[in-house]
């Protein structure tokens, strides 16, 4: 079930009639959990068994084990972990790293029997493992306590809105939202329709309609011009953008108009003048739950830079291999940690110079974004080789193809960087909020049914649904 | 004093809620008003999309103004059934040297069988006589329903002919509500403009729909299933194939029996097509094609059309006494369709009945 399908509008307005319409919490927080899990078994029924398993492994553990007061607190909350991440390794990751392992070995000249097996991956188990493992993480560390309430910790796995494609909510965030009833009141309804039609927008309009032209030249890289290739890595960018913060704009929309507060996951990552600040915009409920979780425990920054660029760089890395088991992958978050490392060297070297140099900013942000886009490139392709290939163009401007681009690519282009910098600009989001009802209304109206005209009719899932 | 003020916020809560319920049904209302705007200037602006072998006979059919003076009309079931060739030999042979044209659309429903009524009707040469074929019932596979095809019949000017589909349903419950539910919503799709302006401003190259041999384009229409090629058409050799048990089953009488009231139904929604025809002084048949999984199905209809049309000739060919002539394993292609030999053999039984519709 798709935010942006018929079923969901139907789903959600039974589920929101029904939330309301019960006056008391405990109630509205089982019938959320009844229908998370409806949503969730929605895509494949069997997959509710291991969103079951997870939840019951992080309630037990963090509710009965991990607390200074038990003898075997330590192996109880390693336990915990090792069992979320063997969730994670068998359903994601076996049949990548035994290919590895075959490879590896026939490399060294022994011949090992391929044997893969033949996993479904649950949709949106990278996320909510995340979040299992963040909340037995902080209850070992004290910064929440152990929740007594299997019911709230089971909706704080599962709750619909973010079960699939995040943002990954802290359990410090939300569990205390479900200590009492939300207030209807409360609700900010203008706000909550503004980001959930703005995400729509994002998703269906923008990110649906561009894919089928990136879609082909990712899959034929080689017959296109250089021009077009650019052009489809520039869109990609777009595309991936628009997808996933689309889908955390309608995520976070969906939870505020059921009166649950989650943080904000994009920032206009492309309007920033750094690759560190990217990090800061981009993802934002992964790279701090990267950060706290990973990052900070090896060492941070407290440590020689030699072994704070590793730091930064298996943080990194480890961050693209959630992406998924991949050798693409690998190399994004490889990418994204040397960016990172230079980045960090070259701000402490010449701090001085930024002042002087005129635009400084704009620079760095057209730095920025010849990165991330270059990074973008294996993220998409298809394979390895691919990624070469299309790399080689998009750094050399020359390709052996000649084919063109059926789209108009550099208008769209101008036109999306020019919308967004003005929206980021002068905050369009607040000033369509502090819009008078009707006015609001009317242009809600309007804007509703463009957004329908420009849906393409064959709906495509979400990007980060395969994470 | 607190009571004033009590009063007072329930005042100010009551125009709150009236300012909110006014501001929700204007924001339906510019929604509404928009994608009926928008949906309706796509329609007036877009072409008809392309429908597979209905443009082409239709392009035929008028370049060859004024030639035949047979028309059979009606689906996929007509397209492999009805050879000309064999016809126009049969009813030369009885004295009526007539020549006929198979306008057999493939998955033809009701709102495309008024459509091409229309256009057969409003050309300036018209046909003596259009034989009509029951169309295939609206149902139920969505993806199809919603492509351009479609889409186009279920808009604006043709909602009625589909909706009257949908209420003379004449399959099994579940499938009236699955057709109800589809048709319901390819009908609001095309009331909104759904992805109208996506088409027009983005547009991507649509699936492409399935293409058939061509070869019926010289043979007044007429091409024989089995010699096709396509591979959607012999693909059906394993989708579905004609089983022994679906030939037992037509020769036995039995299976789905249309209700009543959506015969008659369905029979009155035939009539009105008829009617079309007979306004503009063209004589009307009404045909049935053998089909043994449908034979109990299409008993009630044609019994109907009897019924309300008492001098309507009527073709029917998915009888019992027929049953032995034609659910022959050796006739059949697949579950609905004859071969080469079951059209020729139909086709020659079609003329002579024509004979005696003319001789009468």
């Amino acid at each position: 079930m798709l935010f942006v399908e018929l079923r969901f509008f139907v789903f959600f307005a039974i589920v929101a009639a029904l939330y309301w319409g019960l006056r008391t919490n405990a109630p509205r927080k089982v019938m959320l959990l009844a229908a998370s899990y409806v949503f969730y078994g929605a895509w494949d029924i069997r997959f509710l068994t291991l969103i079951l398993f997870c939840t019951g492994l992080n309630y037990l553990v963090a509710r009965y084990y991990v607390g200074p007061e038990h003898p075997r607190s330590k192996l109880a909350f390693w336990a915990a972990i090792w069992g979320n991440l063997a969730v994670l390794g068998v359903f994601k990751y076996f049949n990548f790293f035994a290919d590895s392992l075959v490879d590896l070995a026939s490399l060294g000249g022994v011949s090992l029997s391929q044997s893969t097996l033949n996993i479904v991956l649950p949709v949106g188990i990278s996320f909510y493992t995340f979040q299992a493992m963040s909340y037995v993480i902080d209850v070992r560390r004290r910064h929440i306590e152990a929740e007594t309430s299997f019911t709230n910790v089971a909706l704080y796995i599962a709750f619909f809105p973010q079960l699939v494609a995040g943002p990954i909510v802290r359990a410090a965030d939300f569990l205390p939202q479900l200590k009492r009833a939300r207030v209807r009141a409360d609700v900010a309804i203008q706000p909550a329709l503004i980001l959930f039609l703005l995400g729509f927008i994002k998703k269906a309009c923008i990110s649906d309609n561009i894919a089928p032209f990136v879609d082909e030249i990712f899959a034929n890289p080689g017959a296109y011009s250089t021009e077009a290739v650019i052009s489809g890595v520039l869109l990609y960018g777009v595309q991936i953008y628009c997808d996933f913060s689309g889908y955390s704009d309608m995520a976070i929309a969906t939870a505020m108009l059921l009166g649950y507060q989650f943080p904000k996951n994009f920032d206009a990552p492309y309007l920033s003048p750094s690759i560190t600040v990217f990090w800061r915009r981009w993802h934002i409920s992964l790279s701090s739950w990267l950060r706290d979780y990973l990052y900070i425990p090896l060492g941070g920054n407290r440590l020689s830079p030699a072994k704070r660029d590793r730091n930064l760089m298996a943080t990194m890395v480890l961050g693209g291999l959630w992406h998924g088991a991949s050798y693409n992958f690998l190399i994004w978050g490889f990418l994204h940690g040397l960016a990172l490392i230079v980045n960090r060297e070259w701000a402490s070297r010449f701090a001085g110079l930024k002042g002087r140099i005129p635009l400084a900013d704009l620079w760095g942000t057209l730095a920025t974004l010849y990165w991330v886009f270059l990074a973008w490139i294996f993220f998409r392709a298809n394979t390895l080789s691919d990624a070469w290939q299309i790399t080689k163009v998009y750094v050399t401007l020359q390709s052996p193809g000649t084919e063109d681009m059926d789209f108009a690519a550099w208008p769209f282009l101008i036109a999306f960087a020019s919308v967004h910098w003005l929206g980021h600009r002068y905050q369009a989001l607040d000033r369509a909020e502090r819009a008078p009802m009707e006015a609001f209304a009317a242009l809600y109206g309007v804007t509703a049914a463009l957004a329908i005209a420009f849906l393409p009719t064959g709906y495509r899932p979400f990007v980060y649904f395969q994470f | 004093m607190a009571e004033s003020s009590a009063n007072s916020h329930e005042r100010s809560d009551a125009v709150v809620t009236r300012r909110s319920l006014r501001a929700t049904a204007l924001g339906l209302a510019t929604f509404l008003a928009i994608a009926l705007l928008i949906s309706a200037w796509h329609r007036s602006s877009a072409p008809r999309p392309p429908v597979a072998v209905m443009d082409e006979k239709l392009a035929d059919y008028a370049q060859a103004a004024g030639t035949y003076d047979i028309v059979f009309l009606g689906s996929s079931q007509t397209f492999r059934h009805v050879d000309p060739a064999v016809v126009d030999a049969g009813l030369a042979q009885c004295g009526h040297p007539l020549r006929s044209y198979n306008f057999g659309i493939p998955a033809l429903r009701e709102p495309e069988l008024r459509y091409m009524a229309e256009q057969i009707v409003e050309a300036p040469e018209k046909p003596a006589l259009v034989v009509v074929q029951n169309p295939i019932r609206a149902e139920t596979v969505f993806s199809n329903m919603m492509s351009g095809r479609g889409r186009y019949f279920r808009g604006g000017d043709h909602t009625g002919a589909a909706l009257k589909d949908v209420q003379c349903y004449t399959g099994r419950r579940q499938g009236q509500a699955r057709s109800l539910f589809n048709n319901l919503r390819v009908m609001l799709a095309e009331a909104f403009g759904l992805g109208r302006l996506a088409e027009t401003f983005v547009p991507t190259d649509p699936p492409e729909p399935p293409t058939y041999n061509e070869a019926y384009r010289t043979n007044a229409g007429f091409y024989p299933v089995d010699q096709d090629g396509s591979d959607h058409i012999v693909d059906r050799l394993e989708t579905s194939p004609m089983t022994a048990a679906d030939l037992e089953q037509g020769r036995a009488g039995e299976g789905f029996v249309a209700p009543a009231g959506s015969a008659t139904c369905r029979a009155r929604q035939l009539t009105e097509t008829l009617d079309l025809f007979q306004a503009a002084g063209v004589q009307v048949a009404y045909f049935v094609s053998p089909a043994p999984k449908d034979l109990a199905h299409d008993r009630p209809i044609t019994a109907a059309m009897a019924d309300l049309n008492p001098d309507l000739p009527i073709l029917d060919f998915n009888t019992l006494d027929r049953a032995d002539r034609y659910f022959d394993p050796a006739l059949w292609y697949d579950a609905a369709h004859m071969n080469g030999a079951g059209a020729a053999t139909l086709s020659a039984d079609i003329a002579e009945a024509l004979c005696t519709v003319m001789d009468e």
